[in-house]
């Protein structure tokens, strides 16, 4: 309980400690000194480092501790909040409360992570860094605060912070028309919340007893597991989950956000913000509402292979690294929509394979990119070419980066990806074979994209003369490829502390 | 014995791992661990293959990764006749791969990556071979399928190398996305990824699905399966990826053409030969795809010019023989001819690679002749190698190839029989055009020749010791020792089926053969005749452009599946940026809008709200009154 209290309040709290902080004043400047690797606010960024940095460590006391083959949330906590009197001797307590189950802490861990290295691989310019700090801080915690809960209330409050944080850094850190971006971001997300609130409302109330609203995931679920629940509850959690994971025709405002935003920004988006839906649908959806989530498994599955497939042919034709980032993420989750459609635990643990790889992988990307767009100021590929020759470091992540997303075995994503397929033969075999088709997609478009940007003959002298990585920029990269390999190779601890969460799927199948 | 095994494989990825690591150090120092590693790989693969030679089966697995709460897949070693005889043929092409490798690269920077990618590539096919189990083979599958990927592009500035090996992966994926499902199928019915226990369950027809049962699940499973297969041996018609994979070091084309790529789809045929037994028909598909590829390509290589393209044709139409060998049921006769091709194909591109080194890269074979006087150990081997694939007596192309046209003949497939015996006339033609053309008569770019003389002794080891392999490891299986190999794989089988001498079948393929290369040299001699000339791009009979494009299936594949791909792709990108997007917009607008509208009503002027009030309260006098008149 202490270290999960730890991992998540130290980012708030560091969050606060940024805003508390004076900014230095940019006076300390006007010698005419221009330095600009080093600036004024480089403090800040050192307490989001030394906060993650924290969290990272209690992360892996986390999985220590984790107890296997139990599938009650451990070390849980929760305080008071406020208390409503409902007449005589009755109360209605809000609390604040969290905990860890085998489908949320690998969640959990990837948000750690990849904020952690959010904060060592990327440098936002010097005047940005106090309010980036501040923003991003506090959007990990929201987004770490909502896998931990486990109680609708401190879900919604952890959602609509999130929200709110993610607005603010997209408008305060975007490359150009930021606000555009930013209010799609907080319209789609604002929506996906408005629905996904109802929902979960709807499941409180279709579980109330006297009078009661239950809020804790354990009654909710030990509740409604012997009770069904309307249908437009669980349709409202459906549009919410499309809205909130930008699945296609809905998806309009990720590929816009990760266009403009900073690196850090993007890697949050693409690495944790669009995992939110998916979890939310497994928790709710799957946990709670297994009647329903059965009654619609032929529309689930239908949404993702269409996901699948329309997002792979968009990210062939994408002319940019981010536009086919944001498609091959979206791809990659259409398969685990797919996965979740099954409902089983095969597919289930398919489906958090899938979402942690297409998290590792899209930070991947993105860092990789990264390192060249700084150098190149342009990440489109008729302006790339022949990048190995100058910068083979970086070219060697980013085609790992690319194998990763085309599922290449001895990466997670490769485990993912079969445990979704072979599931999806046990239950929907028709889908499963359109979803083979996506194997070949991802492998088109993703050596596409590394044949134009790394392969073939140099473009211009300008990029003879590139600096390949140096070792400050190229060991977080390193640190991703190492988890992605270690999930691909060694899968089976996190296969067990996900399956332990899965215990009660057994009742549907498999 | 299981412990040797993982060393052996272990071993090329320990160096695999320091050439990779130690990347800059100097060219020897790469060569020698590699070249070392291999050595020993070999000889303990040896030491396996001797001790487990009468033996049953070994095979010992550890947990990998549970599915969920009552299925877990696991990890292993599995040793056998078939496995074994691989890990022999693997690491002996290897071996001499790596050593000729450091001749032909030493001047090149990137090395150390090559070796590593080099080692690794023989890493993952020994893996893949010692597979317990099917998962655990397709990883290793795609593994084989990555470092073909990055040695056909490691020159990737070349633009042709960097679309080739996108080619290669690309292609090789398609099958490989129908073999996952094959085998996902196969490990879903039987609840097990494990081959040995699918095949039991299918032999006593308990494989079956809640949507599909037993004969049907078995044939669209093998299909699929075969279709990953048809992939990575370049069958028809997934062969398009082979010919130009040869953008990579020659060195590396040896080894994808003779040990690890493209035996990996015949050796998976033949691991799941008893599942495919079970299902006729695949078996049936596959002799005729085999045979068929067989002639395809070997029509195709009769007119190529490039040294390499011609040599990897020849690869696609053997690999025809061993599928078609397969197909017809003749299993220890496909395995054999994949043994003895391994050898020969190897010699073949290895001594093609001296003549290119020695000519400075050049690949053009109307630009060579006249070679013999100058490289006559590449001539020789050559020649060795030229002749086991013709089927020459008694080379070792001979006795396998023989093997299996008699065996078509005698289970009475007569169309295999007659396309494997037209290929291989064609073989015999199209190599000893090439002999003809790079090392008989004089030297046609002086300029270009004048300067070629055999490369070191790291270069002409590998060549000396493939062509003894390529000229006697025919004599392992022939009825002289009673078909030794093939009592080795088919323990089971009755004596009496191999102690006859196929003679007629036999003179009839040499016969074929002698036909073939005297047909080869009277066209030679015209040509010569006729003052050497060059053929000209367009202009040649309709016969010869057909062949020397290739069929046109490159062009045929660009123009249907590429562009349809590709327009698809690109109409999505229209409709999601035009037609979507702008929905968005119009719904912003509409929002917009209707504040707008609402907004005009706020004005802010106390005369106007007075009017609204005003019309209002006339509206709801009248319709008050109306309704106390009754007439609402």
């Amino acid at each position: 309980m202490a270290f999960l209290l730890l991992a998540l309040i130290t980012p708030l709290v560091a969050s606060l400690l940024v805003w508390l902080l004076p900014a230095s004043s940019p006076s300390n400047n006007v010698q005419g000194l221009k330095q600009p690797h080093r600036s004024h606010e480089d403090h800040f960024i050192w307490i989001g480092r030394v906060a993650m940095s924290i969290s990272f460590l209690c992360m892996f006391v986390l999985w220590i501790k984790m107890r296997l083959l139990s599938d009650v949330y451990q070390f849980a906590f929760s305080f008071r909040w406020f208390q409503f009197s409902l007449g005589f001797h009755q109360h209605w307590t809000l609390r604040i409360a969290y905990g860890l189950d085998g489908l949320s802490l690998p969640l959990f861990s990837l948000a750690v992570l990849l904020g952690w290295i959010i904060f060592f691989a990327v440098r936002p310019p010097g005047e940005q860094i106090r309010v980036y700090t501040g923003w991003m801080l506090l959007a990990l915690f929201a987004v770490m605060s909502s896998f931990a809960a486990i109680d609708l209330l401190t879900f919604i409050l952890s959602m609509e912070l999130t929200l709110l944080a993610g607005f603010f850094l997209i408008l305060r850190q975007g490359k150009e028309q930021h606000w555009d971006a930013a209010l799609q971001f907080l319209l789609y997300r604002g929506l996906a919340s408005v629905f996904i609130i109802l929902a979960l409302l709807g499941l409180a109330a279709a579980a109330s007893r006297g009078g009661l609203w239950p809020a804790s995931y354990a009654v909710l679920s030990a509740v409604l597991f012997h009770h069904s629940v309307p249908h437009i509850v669980f349709l409202a959690l459906f549009i919410g989950v499309l809205l909130e994971e930008a699945f296609v025709p809905l998806h309009s405002w990720f590929p816009n956000a990760m266009q403009d935003a900073g690196a850090g920004v993007a890697v949050l988006l693409a690495g944790i913000l669009t995992k939110t839906g998916l979890y939310a649908l497994i928790r709710f959806g799957v946990g709670m509402m297994p009647q329903d989530a059965n009654d619609y498994r032929l529309l689930i599955a239908t949404v993702g292979i269409i996901n699948l497939l329309y997002a792979a042919f968009a990210a062939w034709s994408a002319k940019d690294w981010r536009r086919l980032i944001s498609f091959s993420s979206i791809s990659h989750m259409g398969l685990a929509l797919f996965a979740v459609a099954t409902l089983r635990q095969t597919g289930m643990l398919g489906a958090l394979f899938l979402l942690v790889s297409s998290g590792l992988v899209s930070a991947l990307f993105l860092l990789t990119s990264e390192g060249m767009f700084k150098r190149l100021h342009s990440l489109e590929f008729s302006r790339l070419g022949g990048l190995s020759k100058s910068m083979p470091i970086a070219s060697g992540f980013l085609l790992f980066a690319a194998l990763g997303s085309l599922g290449l075995p001895l990466t997670s994503s490769f485990v993912g990806e079969f445990q979704s397929i072979f599931s999806g033969f046990a239950v929907l075999p028709g889908f499963a074979f359109v979803a083979l088709l996506g194997l070949l997609l991802s492998a088109i478009y993703s050596l596409n994209a590394i044949r134009k940007t790394t392969f073939g003959p140099v473009l211009d002298s300008t990029l003879m003369q590139l600096a390949d990585l140096r070792w400050l920029e190229s060991w977080p990269l390193a640190v991703l490829s190492l988890f992605l390999l270690l999930l691909g190779i060694l899968p089976n601890p996190f296969a067990q502390v996900a399956l332990s969460a899965f215990h009660h799927l057994r009742a549907l199948g498999g | 014995m299981i412990e040797l095994a993982l060393i052996l494989c272990l071993l090329p990825l320990v160096a695999a791992v320091f050439s990779f690591v130690l990347r800059k150090s100097s060219a020897w120092l790469h060569a020698l661990v590699a070249t070392l590693a291999m050595l020993i790989s070999a000889l303990l693969a040896l030491i396996v293959f001797f001790h487990l030679y009468h033996r049953h089966a070994m095979e010992a697995s550890i947990h990998w990764l549970a599915l969920n709460h009552d299925f877990m897949l696991t990890v292993g070693v599995r040793l056998n006749a078939l496995n074994n005889l691989m890990l022999v043929i693997v690491t002996l092409v290897s071996l001499n791969v790596m050593l000729f490798s450091y001749g032909y690269l030493k001047t090149d920077e990137r090395i150390g990556i090559y070796y590593a990618y080099l080692n690794f590539f023989a890493f993952s096919m020994l893996a893949l071979v010692m597979s317990a189990n099917l998962l655990q083979l397709y990883i290793f599958w795609e593994m084989v399928g990555l470092c073909s990927y990055l040695l056909v592009g490691f020159w990737f500035f070349k633009n042709e190398a960097a679309r080739a090996a996108r080619k290669s992966f690309v292609v090789t994926r398609l099958g490989d996305a129908g073999m996952l499902g094959g085998i996902l199928l196969l490990a879903l019915a039987a609840h097990s990824f494990n081959d040995s226990t699918q095949a039991l369950l299918a032999a006593s027809g308990n494989l079956h699905l809640s949507w599909l049962s037993q004969p049907h699940l078995l044939t669209l499973a093998m299909l699929l399966i075969f279709l990953g297969c048809v992939g990575k041996s370049a069958q028809f018609p997934l062969h398009v990826w082979l010919p130009d994979a040869m953008e990579g070091p020659t060195p590396v084309s040896a080894l994808i053409h003779a040990a690890t790529m493209v035996a990996a789809g015949v050796y998976l045929v033949a691991r799941l030969y008893p599942l495919f037994q079970l299902a006729p028909g695949v078996l049936e598909t596959i002799a005729y795809i085999g045979a068929g590829t067989a002639l395809l390509a070997a029509c195709i290589a009769l007119s190529q010019r490039d040294i390499k393209r011609v040599i990897a044709y020849s690869t696609i139409s053997q690999l025809g023989y061993m599928m078609a060998a397969l197909g017809i049921g003749a299993y220890a006769d496909g395995v054999f001819h994949l043994l003895t091709h391994a050898f020969f194909k190897a010699l073949l591109f290895l001594a093609a690679g001296s003549v290119i080194h020695a000519l400075a890269g050049t690949q053009d074979l109307f630009q060579m002749g006249g070679l013999r006087k100058k490289m006559p150990i590449t001539f020789y081997t050559f020649l060795a190698g030229a002749l086991a694939l013709s089927g020459v007596v008694p080379f070792a192309g001979f006795w396998s190839k023989d093997a299996i046209l008699s065996a078509a003949l005698a289970s009475r497939h007569y169309i295999v029989y007659a396309l494997l015996l037209i290929a291989a006339f064609c073989t015999a033609v199209y190599i000893f055009r090439l002999i003809f053309l790079a090392f008989a008569g004089q030297s046609r770019q002086p300029a270009l020749t004048e300067h070629a003389h055999e490369g070191g002794w790291e270069m002409k080891a590998p060549l000396l010791f493939l062509a003894i392999f390529a000229t006697f490891a025919g004599f392992l299986n022939t009825p002289l020792n009673d078909d030794a190999l093939t009592r080795y794989l088919e323990p089971g089988m009755p004596m009496s089926e191999y102690q006859n001498w196929p003679i007629l079948s036999m003179l009839i393929s040499t016969l074929v053969a002698l036909l073939g290369i005297a047909v080869a040299y009277l066209a030679f001699q015209r040509w010569q005749a006729q003052g050497s000339p060059v053929p000209p791009e367009r202009g040649r009979p309709w016969w010869i452009q057909i062949s020397y494009r290739k069929f046109y299936l490159d062009e045929i594949y660009y123009h249907t599946i590429q562009r349809a791909g590709r327009f698809l792709s690109m109409l999505i990108d229209l409709f999601d940026r035009y037609f979507l997007q702008g929905l968005v917009r119009l719904i912003a607008l509409l929002f917009y809008g209707i504040g707008n509208a609402l907004r005009m009503t706020q004005d802010g002027l106390l005369q106007s709200y007075g009017t609204i009030a005003l019309a209002a309260l006339v509206v709801w006098f009248a319709i008050a009154v109306f309704r106390a008149g009754g007439v609402f």
